[in-house]
Parts: C-alpha cells; structure tokens; sequence
C-alpha cells in the first residue's frame, strides 16, 4: 500500500528535525515551481539554478522564519525566489545583455487549435519565442505578475500574497502586462500578416 | 453592457476566469455587436493561448540533479553544524550579556570616579602645599599670647592658596573644627590652617578662656566675625596705631555647649 503523501507542513517539520528524506522530498516536490519561476524571470538558466539553490538553502537555514498563518509554504518559498530574482536582475543590470540562444531546450510543437489569427501562421518555435522575448522585456513589475497568473495559472489571490501587494494590484498590473506584450508582439503580428497575404496572393496567382 | 464595462472583464474572459454567468452572456453579446471589442478579445485570447504554450513548454523543465546533490550536501553539513550553531547562539547570547554587565560596571565606576574626583584634588592640596615648601609656623608661639606676645608676621607665613576656594560642605566644618583643636593641642600646622581657611591669612587659635583640650576634641562650630582692633590688644597681640579704629575679622571657635572657647584673627 502506498502511503499518504506529507503535506508540505509535516515534511516542514521532519526537515526541522534533521530529516534528510523529508528536505529531498519537499525540494522535489517544490523546486520546479521555483525553477520555472526564476527562469521565466530571468530567461538564464544558470541564474535560476543559482536561485533555486539558494531559496531551499535559505529554507534550510532559515526554517523559522517560515510562519504557517501568513500563508502557503509554496508562497514562502516564490516569495523568496522573487526576492533573489530581483536581486539578481538588479545587478544584472549593469552587464551587457547578450543575445543568447534559447537555452531550456524547448521542443517544437504545433500551437494549440483554433487560435485563429495571426500567430497561427507563426511557427509554433517562433510563436514561443517571440513570447518569451516580450515576456523577459517587460518591465519586471508586470512580468512578475504575467509569470505567475499566466506561466503558473496561479489565482489573483495567490499571486497578491507572493507579492505581498493587493488583489487589485495585481489585477491592474496584469491588465497593464498583457496590454504591453501585445504591444511588443505588434512587429511579429504584422510580418505574419504580411506574410499570410503574401502567401494567399501566390495562391490565387 | 458598454465597451468600457466590457474591458473591465475583457482579459478575465480570454483567460477563462471564473466570473458571473449573466455577466459572461452580456459580454459575449457585446462582443457580437461591437466589433472593436470583439477584435480586443481575440488579440487577448491569442494571447493566453501563446502563454499557455509557453507554460506547456515549460512544464516538464526543473533543476538539473546537480543543485539537488549540493542541497543534499549542505543539508549534511547543516546538520553536523547545528548542535554548534545552538551553542554559538546561546553562547552568544552570554556574551551579550556579558559584555553589557562590563559595560554596566564600567559606567557605574566611571560616575562614580567622577564624582569622588573633587574630594581627591581638595584632599591632594595640602600635600602640593608642602611640596611648594610653605613655612610651618607652629602655633605654640601664639597660644600663650600673654606671656610672650607675637606680632602679626606669623599671618604672613601662613598665607596658603586654595583652587576650590568658594566650595564650602559640612566635611569640610568638620575639619576645620579637628584642625582648631589641634591647633589648641599644638599638633596642628599651618598646612592644616591655610586648608581650612581657604587662601586667608590666620593666626593661630588663641584661648579666651580656660579650656581642656580633651573638651576641645569633641569639636564645635567656628563663627566669623568683626572685631574692633583693640580686641587683639585686649588678648596681648600688637596694634597699629594708625589702623585704630579700623575692623578686623575673626573666627570664633564655639564649643558644643555654646561658650566662645578661642579665637583667631584673620586678614
């Protein structure tokens, strides 16, 4: 029979008392999350491995801090990789960006059916990338809130206490969000546009 | 329902968001009639469909296995480490403790340095006195001004220097009193005299009326006051004619049981 599986509370608690299991258990289990998140954020690889660590170690050492009646330990846990996330950013900051490949490997799949529109016509590998451009340039307050309620289809609620700000707020900052990554979305709606009419014309022709 | 309403709940219905039924129909319906709006949707909804593949994309990545064996480790570490880290974080604690009850003590023995610092310079001056090499006069040469009198010179070499000259305390009447009935008993000089008078010029005590120096010990107040001139003649001690009529000071020693016991003349 297969046991029960701990909530993140109880595996909390068993990591206190030096449990290497219940630590093991707790990271996989919440590390992809954080991984994602950090990724998403950042669009480097290395730094989100960096953040993932450091978040579970600060978890590891700083246990404590953790209270249960503020909230989710999985929001403790975003809310402290937001931190480092932010951190790192911000002194990011001061180096060049450099125009990097797509490091996470990403497979190319068709988009999902009945999109309609001009990024149907978009390859599926450019459709993504484009997106995920639009979403690393957008200013980090509205890509932090894009990343959770769309990437991680998290609730406004959720999101508010990851960012420790009102529901609202997150609500008019996705509304923002979205509305800039349409509009850095433009240039690519139109080339595919272009290209659609370009296309229908040698059709016909 | 009008464009403005609809964009309140425009990206709620492209992300597919729980919102009220009646609400989604009139949305929808405005969608049909407005056309505008109808293209702002579709933009939101390609949108959320392009975020989704992202996420989709995304789903399956998470940490290589390496930063799981490095937790790992370091949660190896921390464990070894925690019986000391509890120790240092108690020892610490003591520490803090420590050093404020040093600091503590430190304060306190500095006030009170502080404070007993005056007594220690009013009771260092005589000393710097004798250093200094003021003459001793002892005041056996005026106790018996009737047999032997002695002009007033004895006040010159008794002229002293004080730094805390206007500090007057109850210590320092106490003293005064032991050094006049020493000065009786002739053991007092005029080190002790110019410590007790503060930078004026005395005589020595001289007796007004019979008086054991045993009842002298016990002490008594001394009282300043204006004389004629002619009282020093009365007690033996030369007079300048031409200062007749003039005032002079004196200190008049008054015993406990309050009789006027002796008396010195200051200048």
């Amino acid at each position: 029979m297969k046991p029960e599986p701990s909530s993140d509370i109880e595996l909390l608690q068993a990591m206190r008392s030096g449990h290497e299991e219940a630590f093991a258990e707790l990271y996989r289990r919440r590390q992809p999350g954080i991984y994602r998140f950090a990724l998403q954020m950042c669009g480097s690889q290395a730094l989100a491995e960096d953040i993932t660590q450091e978040v579970f170690v600060i978890l590891m050492r700083e246990s404590h801090t953790f209270d249960e009646g503020r909230g989710t330990l999985s929001a403790f846990l975003m809310g402290i990789a937001r931190h480092h996330v932010l951190r790192r950013l911000q002194r990011e900051r001061f180096y060049a960006p450099m125009d990097e490949a797509p490091e996470n490997g990403t497979s190319t799949q068709s988009l999902p059916a009945g999109c309609g529109g001009p990024l149907e016509d978009l390859s599926r590998t450019e459709a993504i990338e484009a997106i995920r451009r639009a979403v690393l340039a957008l200013p980090e307050r509205y890509r932090e809130v894009v990343v959770l309620c769309d990437l991680h289809e998290m609730s406004y609620v959720e999101a508010a206490e990851i960012l420790g700000c009102a529901i609202g707020t997150v609500r008019s900052r996705l509304h923002r969000g979205r509305a800039l990554l349409l509009e850095k979305m433009r240039p690519a709606r139109d080339e595919a546009a272009a290209s659609a009419i370009l296309n229908s014309t040698r059709c016909f022709a | 329902m009008n464009c403005q309403k609809f964009e309140t709940i425009l990206i709620d219905l492209a992300r597919d968001q729980m919102i009220e039924a009646s609400l989604r129909e009139q949305a929808l319906g405005h969608k049909n009639e407005c056309e505008a709006c109808a293209f702002r949707l579709d933009l939101e909804q390609q949108l959320t469909n392009g975020l989704r593949a992202l996420a989709d994309e995304m789903k399956p990545l998470s940490a290589p296995v390496r930063v799981e064996q490095h937790l790992l480790e370091a949660f190896h570490e921390q464990k070894s480490l925690v019986p000391i880290a509890n120790a240092s974080g108690r020892g610490r604690y003591w520490l803090f403790a420590a050093a404020a009850a040093v600091l503590i003590v430190l304060g306190i023995v500095t006030v009170r340095w502080t404070l007993d610092r005056p007594s220690e310079i009013r009771a260092d001056t005589p000393s710097d006195l004798k250093g200094k090499g003021v003459a001793t006069v002892l005041p056996t040469e005026v106790v018996q001004p009737a047999s032997e009198p002695k002009p007033m010179q004895a006040m010159d070499a008794t002229r002293t220097r004080q730094k805390h000259s206007t500090r007057k305390s109850s210590k320092f009447a106490s003293n005064r009193s032991e050094i006049v009935a020493k000065g009786l008993t002739g053991e007092v000089s005029t080190n002790d005299l110019g410590n007790a008078e503060q930078g004026e010029v005395t005589t020595a005590f001289l007796p007004l009326s019979y008086v054991s120096p045993v009842n002298l010990q016990e002490g008594g107040q001394l009282v300043r006051v204006e004389l004629p001139r002619t009282a020093m003649a009365r007690l033996g001690l030369p007079v300048n004619m031409e200062r007749y009529g003039e005032k002079v000071k004196a200190d008049v020693l008054v015993s406990a049981d309050g009789l006027a016991r002796a008396i010195r003349f200051v200048q």
